[in-house]
């Protein structure tokens, strides 16, 4: 089994840059000291810019999730790494027009996390990953910076969630976001407990596949590649533990909804497993 | 954007499908496609890769807006109410590919079975689209029962849909009683199913929950209901009477003893004999009643052509809906009686949804193949309760705004002549060798009062061919407009005139003077208006 040889140096201290919040990162790309709606999007600079962003309930990462984030940082040394916090991801969401009452209005928090990554891509360009996506190639043998967006399968359906890149402003992100904030105008007739899949069609795979379609730049990679090959999801739902980790459909099943989520396939358990780690549902 | 209901109708060009299962499109073709209900069916012959298609009219706009407008399309379902054998086919994903005007495949998509129905979203980069083609992929039976086209962003509220081709499957000329027997008098935006029994399903118009009812069960030698039926019924809190002289169908069921709780009243009951109902002659007692809002009637093809049959019953019989098969057969279709029937009932009630059930047999009448069964739904005319009492005395708010009396607006008639608009130059209409057979009504606005409304309907009864139109002022003014060329005063003064009976007075003499004006271009030989007034 190949070892991982770090050197010392290349190990990032605890105090990474993951702790810093957005406003430090807006003043790192801009020179600007606080976020300023009116500069956003970022100005599109003809690439891809090697920021990566990732979303978790606060900024301080689990260990599982930490290991990763480093790992990221010294495979990937020219990334800018930024971890979105509950409250950053509402600032972003009150940029876009209409769409903050309906983002707070949500019933689930996995939702909100849903539209956090585009908003985050939409507006400041970059590269994101769910917390418990791992490195396994470097991004330059595969992600060719001058794409406009770069995104994959997540099965022979749904365009992949959980690593995706784009340019800052890019239309094809802008149809995400304007799609769900279209569909997400009303969502008092969804019952959420009878239909569990309707999570996929309101703000997860379902609705990015409805949104990037007829989109320039298609679907580059394919399911295995974003499964295994270019980069590692690590289903941490599935197989990390730990209560920060259990899907928003176990949380429910554990208020009483066991029998109605059993009744449902394995398989669309898994599939939902899958799309909603690693975030709990805190609500 | 404009509501739902203020959306230009949406015209479908072209609609054709693979293939016609049974050879039959009047039963299976493409014309069901859009026929607003819910329970006919579109099916192919089982092949390799069936599909449907339709184009429409005028492009439609497709792609993430912020605010759509009125040609927007935002999702397209496919519903499927019907147990035909393609049912096991429809648990299959559906293909859909979209087409712009150039014929160019802009989008490609694919989505499993959700319930009862495949909904595709659309959404995406801007663009138009042309034709829609759904397909399969594998050696199958393409079946639905319904397209329904949304403009909102959650696919919530179908919009209008009028197929405005001549099919081929429409060129047999039609018996009077198919016609009158699909003719759709009143507009029923969303119908469920609701299973008589097994073999039968009919639409049922507006919201359940709505309905105060008993429901009656009428039949000459036996009822069959089924479980479904009646659980539905007891949910919508009804009592169900059967009538009839016995019920064998029913006491033979193996759970007659859970059926039989469902009957509430006392015309069905329980005794140490087995179960006991009520002989015909005690329906005198409930002609008239206004709780008897639900009524099916066992018809055969044989008490069609007689005129003492409980049909009668059920014309007198003061229901708010009615669920009567019409049957026929290559011995009856051309007999006087079963039109007349037709009529008695037409005239007491208007048909808002049919299913035509193959399962019950089909025969051969001039060449063409007609269904031995068509199902009808109808409501009674001028049905409005507000509130009633039921006979378990729940009072339920039983308002039945869903169902409206069915005027359609001038442009829908001008499409299904072939004009796309009203303007100067498409009037008058191209000329044809007879007399167009419609008649023009103007009112204020397209809802008539009740006495209106049956005068309006005595016409339609008595003339199945004849196109009703109702226009209303708003049309007027167009029209006038439309005619400005010959009487150059008129268009600018009508929308001020404000007293209704002038304002029809001069509608109509707007109408006469195109008639007028074309007469006098014809007998001046002028070119090229070869055409014929409006009417």
């Amino acid at each position: 089994m190949p070892t991982l040889d770090l050197q010392p140096a290349l190990v990032l201290p605890s105090t990474a840059p993951s702790q810093e919040p957005l406003d430090w990162w807006f003043e790192r790309w801009t020179g600007k000291p606080v976020l300023d709606p009116s500069m956003l999007p970022l100005k599109d600079t003809g690439t891809i810019p090697k920021r990566l962003f990732m979303t978790w309930k606060a900024k301080a990462l689990n260990p599982q999730a930490y290991d990763l984030w480093e790992e990221w940082g010294v495979r990937e040394r020219l990334l800018d790494r930024v971890v979105l916090d509950d409250a950053e991801c509402a600032r972003l969401a009150e940029i876009f027009p209409d769409l903050k009452p309906r983002y707070d209005g949500l019933p689930l928090n996995v939702m909100r996390a849903d539209i956090c990554r585009v908003l985050a891509i939409y507006y400041f360009g970059g590269l994101y990953k769910d917390v418990d996506v791992g490195w396994m190639r470097p991004l330059k043998d595969w992600v060719n910076y001058e794409d406009h967006v770069a995104y994959g399968w997540e099965d022979d359906e749904h365009l992949c969630q959980w690593f995706f890149a784009a340019r800052p402003g890019d239309r094809c992100v802008w149809n995400i976001l304007q799609h769900i904030t279209n569909i997400i105008a009303n969502t008092s007739y969804i019952d959420f407990n009878a239909n569990i899949e309707a999570v996929i069609d309101i703000t997860g795979p379902g609705v990015w596949t409805d949104a990037m379609q007829g989109c320039p730049t298609p679907p580059k990679y394919t399911v295995n590649e974003m499964k295994f090959t270019n980069v590692e999801h690590h289903y941490a739902s599935q197989r990390w533990g730990g209560k920060e980790y259990k899907s928003w459909i176990d949380s429910r099943r554990g208020r009483g909804l066991g029998a109605r989520v059993a009744a449902v396939q394995a398989g669309a358990i898994l599939h939902l497993r899958r799309r909603s780690a690693p975030h709990a549902d805190a609500e | 954007m404009p509501t739902q209901n203020e959306l230009p109708v949406v015209t479908i060009s072209m609609a054709k499908q693979s293939s016609v299962t049974f050879g039959d499109a009047f039963a299976f073709g493409p014309k069901n496609a859009f026929d607003n209900s819910l329970d006919t069916a579109v099916e192919t012959k089982e092949q390799d890769k069936p599909y449907f298609e339709f184009t429409f009219a005028k492009p439609m706009t497709i792609g993430t807006v912020v605010q759509p407008d009125s040609n927007h399309l935002t999702g397209i379902r496919v519903y499927n109410r019907h147990r035909e054998p393609g049912t096991n086919s429809f648990t299959q994903g559906l293909f859909m590919e979209l087409y712009n005007e150039e014929g160019k495949m802009i989008r490609f998509s694919k989505e499993k079975r959700v319930a009862n129905f495949y909904l595709f979203n659309i959404a995406g980069m801007p663009n138009t689209v042309s034709r829609v083609k759904f397909y399969k992929t594998v050696r199958a039976t393409l079946t639905f029962s319904e397209i329904q086209i949304y403009s909102d962003h959650m696919c919530r509220h179908a919009r209008a849909l009028i197929l405005k081709t001549s099919l081929p499957t429409s060129k047999p000329k039609l018996p009077t009683v198919f016609k009158v027997a699909t003719k759709i008098k009143h507009h029923c935006p969303t119908t469920r199913a609701l299973s008589i029994s097994a073999a039968f399903q009919y639409s049922f118009c507006g919201t359940v929950d709505s309905v105060t009812c008993a429901a009656f069960a009428l039949a000459q030698n036996n009822v069959v209901l089924d479980a479904s039926f009646l659980a539905t019924m007891h949910r919508m809190e009804c009592g169900v009477t059967a009538v009839g002289p016995e019920l064998p169908a029913l006491s033979e069921r193996q759970d007659n003893a859970k059926l039989r709780r469902y009957f509430k009243t006392s015309w069905c009951a329980e005794t140490s004999g087995g179960s006991r109902c009520a002989p015909l002659q005690e329906l005198v007692n409930l002609v008239g009643r206004s709780d008897g809002s639900l009524v099916y009637v066992e018809m055969t093809a044989q008490d069609w052509t007689r005129t003492d049959s409980l049909l009668n019953v059920a014309a007198e019989f003061a229901a708010e809906r009615l669920f009567i098969p019409l049957r026929v057969n290559q011995e009856t279709i051309d007999n006087p009686n079963v039109l007349s029937n037709l009529y008695l009932l037409t005239a007491k009630y208007d048909i808002y949804a049919y299913h035509v059930n193959m399962d019950a047999g089909s025969f051969k009448h001039h060449d063409a193949t007609y269904p031995m069964e068509i199902q009808l739904s109808m409501i009674q005319k001028s049905q409005r309760r507000v509130v009633t009492s039921g006979i378990n005395g729940a009072n339920n708010a039983a308002v039945d705004d869903e169902v409206q009396p069915l005027h359609l607006p001038l442009d829908r008639w001008l499409k299904q002549w072939g004009v796309d608009n009203l303007t100067r130059a498409t009037l008058p209409l191209p000329a044809k060798a007879v007399v167009p057979f419609r008649s023009f009504s103007a009112a204020r606005r397209r809802v008539l009062s009740k006495e209106a409304e049956e005068a309006f309907d005595t016409w339609t009864n008595n003339d199945v061919e004849l196109e009703q139109v109702l226009l209303d002022f708003a049309e007027c003014d167009r029209l006038a407009e439309a005619v400005a060329k010959d009487v150059p005063l008129l268009a600018p003064r009508m929308p001020e005139i404000t007293d209704d009976r002038v304002k029809s007075a001069l509608c109509r003499l707007s109408r006469s003077i195109s008639s007028a004006a074309w007469q006098r271009r014809q007998r001046r030989g002028e070119q090229p208006t070869t055409s014929a007034p409006v009417a």
